[in-house]
C-alpha cells in the first residue's frame, strides 16, 4: 500500500504518513486505530512506545 | 514539498515583494501612506489570489483536501509564535509613540509589525513542516 493510499485511508496528507513514519510526529489514537484499522492489527502491532 | 509548504513559500514570497515594494514607497520615496496603502493591499490580495489559483492547478486534488491534524497543529504553533513578533511590534510603535507623539511612525511601526508577524506565521510553519511536531 503506498503513502498517499494510507493518508486517504485514514484522513491525512501523504507527508503526515511520512512524517509519522519517520517518527517525526505522534498521530491522535483516533487515527493510530484507523491505521491499525486499515491492516487489520491492533494498535500495538503498528505503534510501540519506547518510554523517556 | 507538501502542498501546505508550497502554499506558505507561495505566500511569503508574495508578503517580501509587495510589503517591500510598500517600504520602498513609503519609507524610501517618501510616498504618504495613505497613498500607498490601497496599492499595498490591492496588491497583497490579488497576488496572493493569483498564487492561490496558480497552486490549486497545479495540485488540485492537495488544494481540496482539508487541513490534516498535522498540519492543524503546525498552524496553530506557528500562529501562536507570530503573535508574539506582531505584539512585539505593537509594543515598539506605542512605546515610540508615547515618546514621540508621531502618529505617522506609528502606524508605520504598527504595519511594519504585521507585515513581519505574517512572515514569520508562514517561516514557522515551514519550519515545522519540516520538523518533529
Amino acid at each position: 500500500m503506498s503513502q498517499a493510499a494510507l493518508g486517504e485511508a485514514v484522513g491525512v496528507t501523504r507527508h503526515t504518513i511520512i512524517a509519522i513514519e519517520q517518527a517525526r510526529y505522534s498521530p491522535s489514537l483516533e487515527t493510530g486505530f484507523r491505521i491499525a484499522r486499515v491492516f487489520n492489527v491492533g494498535l500495538e502491532d503498528v505503534f510501540g512506545w519506547e518510554g523517556d | 514539498m507538501a502542498f501546505r509548504e508550497r502554499s506558505a513559500w507561495v505566500m511569503g514570497c508574495t508578503l517580501v515583494l509587495v510589503g517591500g515594494f510598500y517600504l520602498k514607497l513609503v519609507i524610501g520615496d517618501g510616498v504618504p501612506p495613505s497613498s500607498a496603502a490601497i496599492p499595498f493591499v490591492l496588491g497583497a490580495v490579488v497576488l496572493s489570489i493569483a498564487a492561490q489559483i496558480v497552486l490549486a492547478v497545479a495540485s488540485p486534488r492537495e488544494a481540496s483536501s482539508p487541513v490534516d491534524e498535522r498540519e492543524r497543529v503546525v498552524i496553530e504553533k506557528a500562529a501562536h509564535f507570530s503573535s508574539y513578533v506582531l505584539a512585539t511590534g505593537v509594543v515598539v510603535g506605542l512605546g515610540a509613540f508615547m515618546l514621540s507623539q508621531d502618529g505617522m511612525r506609528l502606524f508605520h511601526i504598527v504595519l511594519t509589525s504585521l507585515i513581519l508577524g505574517q512572515l514569520a506565521e508562514y517561516g514557522a510553519q515551514i519550519f515545522l513542516l519540516r520538523s518533529r511536531v
